[in-house]
């Protein structure tokens, strides 16, 4: 409830204060201003204690999650894969203890995916295509950046490497790159009004290496990869991977991209940077649980074929007799 | 007690009033078709949460009006006849311009 004196304090002003109330306060601080102002907007409205707020705020954005989770898989396989998805949520801890936590991230973990929603939506075959989905996910990517830092470093790098993967395709490069280039932009505007400077090196958790490393199993320290992302979403991620790639999925390196991108952010420790590594892997469970979705689809849609086979084949043998 | 029936009741009501109307409004004038109902109320959503934030942030930056409950509804409300204003202007168009052409 780390959150909550600021909220109090935009409702007492009227005014989104810029400077820290914690550890002695009096500082500038870092903290971009959408889920603060979120929490705040609504307790004006209903006359609800910021607190009591924040834990129902926590509840809708769980089912949001859900939501987009749906929404985002339906676009890339089926409405059947979404809900297979859904029940895959339901068993991963590391969501779960995610979608219950009164935090920033939990927005993040919305607002994130509603940008690679748009972006899949946005079918534009010719490049500098202006259209609705372009709009909107230029939007979207904005309310990231301005959402949570570690959800925007995870959009960023995610959008880099599928533009990356879609350099001939100039169309999909520009549909990619333009709400990264919103979402940088927009940050940078708002970190030179709150801390007067676009370097982020001078933050306390980027200068002091804040977060705990995330190794494969558990140990007396750490809970491991595979304990917090939950054993059936691994190998049903991987089932997955091979189908969509079976079946030549339209825009399923945006769901790569997204994996490879949170797993180098999960191992940033490797690259010498060691910040918010465990912070990171949230983000790869929920891109995993998706492809999981999809790879649960897979195995029903092959078992119902077989299912089908057999009861055509005795109907046949039944005409035959 | 810290949350009574009264405080649901305002919160749908917050809910719906600053988000869900807002992000439908904006989802219906941009007449985008093919969604299922999870899809539209999910999109809507995240739209409302585009539209609320920017509002709150426009009026509680230094220099603004301030961020007080009259300010939002009317920003709010003045936000949602807008949009409705232009998809009306919109259809308008779109079902007068045939006729010219006849």
């Amino acid at each position: 409830m780390y959150h909550v004196g600021i909220e109090r304090l935009t409702l007492q002003t009227g005014f989104y204060p810029t400077e820290e109330l914690s550890y002695n306060g009096g500082f500038q601080h870092f903290y971009v201003p959408s889920y603060r102002l979120f929490v705040s907007s609504l307790s004006l409205i209903t006359g609800i204690d910021p607190m009591v707020m924040s834990g129902m705020i926590t509840i809708i954005t769980s089912l949001a999650i859900c939501g987009i989770i749906y929404a985002v898989t339906k676009r890339i396989s089926t409405p059947f894969a979404g809900v297979s998805a859904l029940f895959l949520l339901t068993l991963s801890p590391e969501m779960t203890i995610f979608s219950i936590r009164a935090i920033p991230e939990i927005l993040g973990l919305f607002t994130f995916p509603l940008t690679i929603y748009f972006i899949l939506l946005n079918k534009a075959n010719m490049p500098f295509n202006l259209n609705t989905y372009l709009y909107l996910s230029i939007f979207a990517a904005s309310l990231t950046a301005l959402t949570h830092q570690m959800t925007l470093l995870t959009l960023v790098l995610v959008l880099v490497l599928y533009g990356l993967t879609q350099l001939k395709n100039k169309a999909e490069l520009f549909n990619a790159w333009i709400p990264l280039a919103a979402s940088v932009i927009v940050y940078g505007i708002w970190q030179l009004y709150s801390l007067h400077t676009i370097s982020i090196f001078g933050l306390a958790q980027v200068k002091f290496h804040e977060g705990l490393s995330v190794g494969l199993f558990a140990n007396d320290y750490n809970v491991g990869f595979f304990d917090r992302t939950g054993f059936l979403v691994v190998p049903l991620f991987i089932i997955g991977i091979i189908y969509l790639e079976f079946k030549k999925a339209d825009k399923r390196f945006l769901l790569y991209a997204w994996i490879a991108a949170s797993l180098i952010l999960t191992k940033n420790d490797l690259l010498g940077i060691s910040i918010f590594m465990d912070r990171f892997l949230t983000f790869m469970v929920e891109g995993m649980i998706i492809l999981g979705g999809i790879g649960a689809y897979a195995i029903l849609e092959i078992l119902d074929k077989r299912v089908l086979d057999i009861i055509f084949h005795r109907n046949k043998l039944k005409d035959i007799s | 007690m810290l949350i009574s029936s009264l405080n649901v009741i305002l919160l749908l009501i917050g809910l719906i009033y600053l988000i869900m109307l807002p992000g439908y409004a904006v989802l219906d004038a941009l007449r985008i078709r093919g969604l299922d109902g999870v899809e539209v109320l999910t999109i809507s959503f995240g739209l409302g949460i585009i539209i609320m934030t920017s509002e709150a942030i426009a009026l509680s930056i230094e220099g603004s009006v301030g961020l007080t409950t009259q300010n939002l509804i009317i920003l709010t409300a003045a936000f949602v006849i807008s949009v409705e204003f232009f998809r009306i202007l919109k259809e308008r168009i779109a079902t007068t311009k045939p006729q010219s052409k006849l």
